[in-house]
């Protein structure tokens, strides 16, 4: 018996502790004045380490710019505003950008913000792998005085001010990075509205109002990001009021948010688009005529509503339309199932063909796929769908070209054509998982690079005009739709919006 | 006996390394590259070679495998190629959490599931036997998942009586332990009441009858622990069942553990913190079989006297 | 001189289960002396284990129910006691030896304890320190060391598990130990041992006991009586002279000594009794020996036999029903006493 009380003991004992290492500490997030002073923003993943320079993500996009400013301010609705540069100034070869730095800003650590940092910055985001997608056309950035630093291009970029508006060329402070070294993401010093405080990891990020902020002190003090991988969890600490925001909210739980008096719910068409890719070099694929006939056969509308529940829109260009560059009132090859039968015998299959068709097995790719294949299947495709681990599927279809048909989605990083057009189409970008079509078109390469280097707004709308014909044309790759980014808040919050480019602040919000 | 503890510890070297090459292998040939998922689309090919040639993954299997246990001989886990930190840090800062998931949950499986097995058992072909063995049948169908969101449901959002989501409290790791608890606890009530429905049958229970021994007492005393061997068998196999469980609870809780941690690294082929997560596991899972050994001795002088001629 | 200790009068004792009722034990009438030991003898199933179990009232819970008569201890009703009164009986007036010395100790408690618990369940009085000294004392009693008491039952022979058995039983000095076949599950040389044990245990404490057996041998070296047990009914009894050395005998009692080897006679093959006992699922009318019977009568089918007394002889048989057996069953109650 003796030995049975020693094991409970040791339970009791091994219980106690555990519940030390639990801790005690049910935040308070009343101010004294009894407004709510604090705000639990939920997302669905465990953001990256918060170095701008070190991130490339959408969801790690979202915390930057809590902590961080960028020179050039994109709002949520896609237009470009002064941040810590006052004003820009484009050469006119195109091949250096002038920005004037704000004075008097400072960084959390209390130093103030020089040009020094900024080029710095810059310089910093040339030389990083993750941000080379932003920075490729850049040479370098100098602080040329204490107001003024110089960009300069390796050629002229249409798209250019998008790119030093990203979040991943926010600016950092040159002395707090040299000091924290690789620990910087887990310490972040930036300019922004909101001081990091402490990351508890799988758990939530917090923040505090930075009250020297240059642009006035943020209404809410404090600002939690929780991470909750769960989204129906998610769904339901919103309802109950332990979360205030959520970010990209699950689409089953639209209609019951939109409908719920105490929230408010928000979407806008998002910056990526489907699209289906095929293998340009081998297989049935290699024939523009097979291609084509996938073109016809595929009724967009009919896609959106079975695989997006009707929350989307069709696209006819490769390319969302909150891109610029968006060809308006473009129009693709029409749904026409005896056109691609008629073009599928043409190609030497009269009888139908049977074409592996990979693709990831997230839950967004596999009902559109669904659907496709039964469109494909109607015209005498047998798409044998097959779902595939994310890293696998990047590994096999898009590293390997092991495969014939896919759909696959393209987010718009910077709202530009060039960004989702040119790593798609470009023969440049053959292998590495980018142009995995293998699409090599001269007369379409030709008219990316004039996207991509004309000065002139007009010249670049006509040179994605033509790119959008050339696709409806050869058909490499086909666009299907784009779908919405959402975000759902607590009623009693203002200052919440949806945003083309899936940023958002939250320094614009405040409490009722 | 210590020296029988020592040996089982040295024994576990061996084990904890083949499982480290296992999956290290496991990682290496499944397809997908890590870079090329931490630079997302849009990366240039010379930024992903780059950065291949930097995290030192051009090496072959081999080097990189012996370079990895040296360093972790030393207590050096390397450093996550997404977030950057010490992998020790990280899993350090996990492993409370799942750690108390894990005891609570096996707790309230013991602590309801051993007495409602035994009162089923005494009371055998009673309404309370019938109505035990059926809640066991519910609870070991239902998905961990699943049953989690229902106690959100209702704990949570109609009662408004606990927290949904979090760590913060031990009130936070009621209903997520609970969760935990259910499908091992099922298994704790059959097996207590197929056992306990053995062990009253035996003799030497008849004999504690004859001495004027009360109900309580012959169960708590006589029967009880004769019965508890088996089922601390299955408690400590469980153990291994619990943590993948917990993997899913966390999860549905949002929870920072080793689970959604885990989850997170294998999807990005985060290479250390899968690793390291891994070998956490199995160490714990190897302490967990070498306690519940040890717990056997206490409860049976007959395997007892075995380790002691050993 | 002879003081009753126990009394059974019209036993009846059936297990009943959905599917069939087996009827035990009936009708069966016994009494037991104070420090008296009488054998009860009989084939496998013949009720003697459920007739113990009934005074212990240990009968299966859901099966064994007594359905008539009633067993008195002194002056307690053991059938309309309490079980909270029972259990101050069980292991304190009356004691059990079990029949597997193997399987009758718990496997995880040492001997001591197992000793001891008899004494913290009865013996409130005793200080820990005094149930120490008894549990030294019984264990030398019943001659094992002393010290053996912090071993576990598996460190034991089977031989000395049995003794162990014994000194739990004797630990609060019963009135009356029921012994199930203490001896049948040892090798002959440790028997001979523990019926020696026994026996001096006996007369030193003046216990009196029940000894229940189905080996004649055992029967003539420990008891005072023996009662024959057939069928859940007793068909012969008396002292232990009347019994071996008596002229009659029913004749299952002689068919039961026929089933023994001899030593002194050269006989060529044992004679066992013929056919089987009655199924005790369906009760048979008349005397329950008589499809067996070698001497079977026309009455012996039909009426049921009473028991012919012959001073402490009493035997229920037709053969012997020459006029005397009216008042037998009365007799029959003043027969004990062998001293």
């Amino acid at each position: 018996m003796k030995r049975f009380h020693l094991i409970v003991s040791c339970f009791l004992i091994v219980a106690f502790l555990l519940t030390g290492c639990g801790g005690n500490k049910p935040a308070a997030d009343k101010a004294p004045g009894g407004k709510k002073d604090s705000l639990n923003f939920a997302i669905l993943a465990e953001s990256k380490e918060l170095d701008p320079q070190k991130s490339s993500d959408t969801l790690t996009y979202v915390l930057l710019l809590q902590v961080f400013d960028t020179l050039i301010k994109q709002r949520p609705d896609g237009s470009l505003v002064p941040g810590l540069a006052e004003k820009w100034n484009i050469s006119p070869d195109g091949k250096e950008v002038t920005f004037t730095i704000r004075k008097g800003v400072k960084f959390h650590n209390g130093d103030i913000l020089t040009t020094k940092d900024v080029a710095y910055t810059l310089n910093r985001a040339i030389k990083s792998a993750y941000t080379s997608k932003f920075t490729s056309v850049m040479q370098s950035a100098e602080a040329v005085d204490d107001t003024t630093v110089k960009l300069k291009l390796k050629h002229a970029y249409g798209p250019i001010l998008f790119c030093v508006a990203n979040p991943s060329l926010a600016i950092v402070s040159q002395k707090a990075v040299e000091a924290a070294g690789d620990n910087f993401g887990k310490n972040p010093v930036g300019t922004g509205p909101y001081k990091f405080v402490k990351w508890v990891s799988g758990e939530k990020i917090d923040f505090t109002r930075f009250d020297d902020y240059y642009r006035g002190p943020a209404k809410i003090k404090d600002v939690a990001f929780r991470f909750i991988t769960d989204a129906t969890t998610a769904a339901i600490a919103l309802e109950k009021g332990e979360i205030d925001v959520l970010h990209n909210p699950s689409k089953s739980d639209r209609k019951a948010q939109m409908d719920n008096k105490n929230l408010q719910y928000h979407e806008i068409e998002s910056a990526y688009y489907y699209h289906i890719s095929m293998n340009n070099k081998t297989g049935p694929f290699a024939d523009k005529r097979v291609r084509q006939a996938v073109s016809y056969a595929i009724d967009r509308q009919n896609i959106v509503l079975g695989g997006l529940d009707g929350i989307g829109a069709p696209d006819e260009a490769p390319m969302p339309p909150s891109a610029f560059g968006y060809p308006k009132d473009f129009k693709n090859n029409p749904y026409d199932p005896e056109k691609a039968k008629k073009l599928l015998a043409e190609a030497g299959y009269p009888n139908g063909l049977t074409v592996k068709f990979k693709i990831n097995q997230a839950a967004m790719y596999a009902k559109p796929a669904e659907v496709i294949q039964e469109q494909l299947r109607k015209v005498g495709i047998n798409a044998e769908l097959e779902l595939m681990e994310r890293a696998t599927y990047l590994e096999e279809v898009t590293k390997k070209f092991n495969y014939d048909i896919s759909l696959y989605v393209i987010t718009a990083l910077l709202p530009d054509a060039d960004y989702v057009c040119y790593t798609r189409l470009h023969s440049s970008m053959l292998g590495n998982g980018n142009n995995f079509t293998e699409t090599n078109i001269p007369r379409l390469d030709a008219a990316l690079d004039k996207g991509r280097t004309s000065q002139s707004k007009d010249e670049r709308y006509a040179a994605y005009r033509e790119v959008s014909e050339i696709v409806k044309e050869e058909a490499p790759i086909i666009p299907v739709m784009t779908a919405k980014f959402a975000i759902v808040a607590n009623k009693a919050i203002k200052g919440v919006s949806s945003s083309t480019v899936d940023l958002h602040e939250v320094y614009d919000y405040s409490w009722e | 006996m210590l020296r029988y503890i020592a040996k089982r510890i040295l024994m576990m070297i061996p084990v904890i390394l083949g499982i480290s090459l296992i999956v290290f292998s496991i990682i290496e040939l499944s397809p997908g590259d890590p870079v090329s998922l931490m630079l997302g689309d849009g990366a240039s090919a010379q930024a992903v070679a780059e950065l291949r040639e930097q995290m030192g993954l051009n090496d072959n299997f081999f080097v990189r495998y012996a370079r990895y246990i040296g360093h972790a001989v030393t207590g050096d886990f390397g450093i996550s190629y997404r977030n950057k930190v010490q992998v020790v840090n990280e899993i350090a800062s996990r492993f409370p959490t799942t750690l108390t998931l894990t005891f609570w949950g096996v707790a309230i499986s013991v602590l309801i599931g051993i007495p409602v097995g035994v009162i089923s058992a005494i009371r055998q072909y009673t309404f309370i036997d019938a109505a035990s063995l059926f809640s066991a049948l519910i609870l070991t169908s239902m998905p961990a998942f699943w049953l989690g969101l229902l106690l959100i449901l209702l704990f949570s959002l109609k009662l408004g009586l606990l927290p949904a989501t979090g760590v913060a409290t031990m009130q936070h790791f009621l209903m997520p332990s609970v969760t935990l608890a259910a499908a091992s606890m099922a298994t704790i009530i059959r097996m207590t009441r197929s056992t306990m429905l053995e062990v009253i049958r035996q003799d030497y229970i008849r004999t504690a009858k004859a001495k004027g021994a009360s109900a309580f007492r012959i169960v708590y005393k006589h029967a009880l622990r004769n019965a508890l061997l088996p089922v601390v068998t299955v408690i400590g196999l469980n153990f291994g069942t619990q943590l993948g469980g917990a993997i899913v609870i966390e999860s549905v809780f949002a929870m920072p553990g080793i689970g959604t941690l885990m989850v997170a690294a294998v999807r990005t082929k985060d290479t250390p913190i899968v690793m390291a997560a891994v070998l956490f596991v199995a160490l714990l899972a190897s302490i967990t079989n070498l306690i519940v050994d040890v717990l056997y001795a206490y409860i049976d002088p007959r395997l007892k006297s075995q380790f002691v001629k050993k | 001189m002879t003081e009753k200790l126990l009394e059974i009068k019209d036993l009846s004792v059936i297990y009943k289960t959905d599917e069939e009722t087996v009827y035990a034990v009936n009708d069966l009438n016994l009494t037991l002396n104070k420090g008296e030991t009488l054998g009860l003898v009989g084939e496998t199933g013949a009720g003697k284990t459920t007739t113990a179990l009934s005074i212990m009232r240990l009968l299966p819970d859901r099966t064994g129910r007594i359905t008539r008569g009633c067993i008195t201890l002194g002056d307690l009703d053991i059938t309309r006691a309490s079980e909270a009164d029972m259990r101050l009986i069980r292991g304190n007036g009356i004691s059990m030896v079990f029949q597997d010395p193997m399987t009758s100790l718990n496997p995880i408690l040492t001997v001591g304890e197992q000793i001891a618990e008899v004494l913290q369940l009865h013996r409130l009085d005793m200080s820990p320190e005094q149930k120490e000294k008894r549990v030294d004392e019984i264990l030398e009693m019943v001659g094992l060391p002393a010290d053996r008491k912090h071993e576990y039952p598996h460190q034991f022979s089977g031989g000395m598990k049995q003794r162990v058995v014994i000194a739990i039983a004797l630990a609060c000095e019963p009135q009356l130990i029921l012994a199930d076949e203490p001896t049948t599950a040892l090798d002959v040389t440790i028997q001979a041992q523990i019926l020696k044990l026994m026996k001096e245990l006996k007369q030193r404490l003046n216990t009196a006991m029940l000894f229940i057996t189905h080996d004649l041998g055992v029967v003539a070296q420990i008891c005072d009586r023996v009662a024959i047990m057939y069928a859940g009914e007793i068909i012969e009894i008396g002292t232990t002279d009347n019994i071996f050395e008596g002229k009659k005998h029913h004749p299952y009692t002689v068919g039961l000594f026929g089933s023994i080897p001899d030593m002194t006679k050269a006989t060529r093959r044992l004679n066992p009794i013929e056919g089987l006992m009655p199924d005790p699922t369906a009760p048979l009318g008349g005397c329950k020996f008589h499809p067996r019977c070698p001497q079977c009568m026309e009455i012996c089918k039909t009426a049921k036999p009473l028991n012919i007394i012959d001073g402490t002889h009493a035997i229920g048989c037709h053969l012997f029903a020459g006029g005397a057996g009216h008042d037998a069953r009365i007799n029959l109650e003043s027969t004990g006493g062998a001293e």
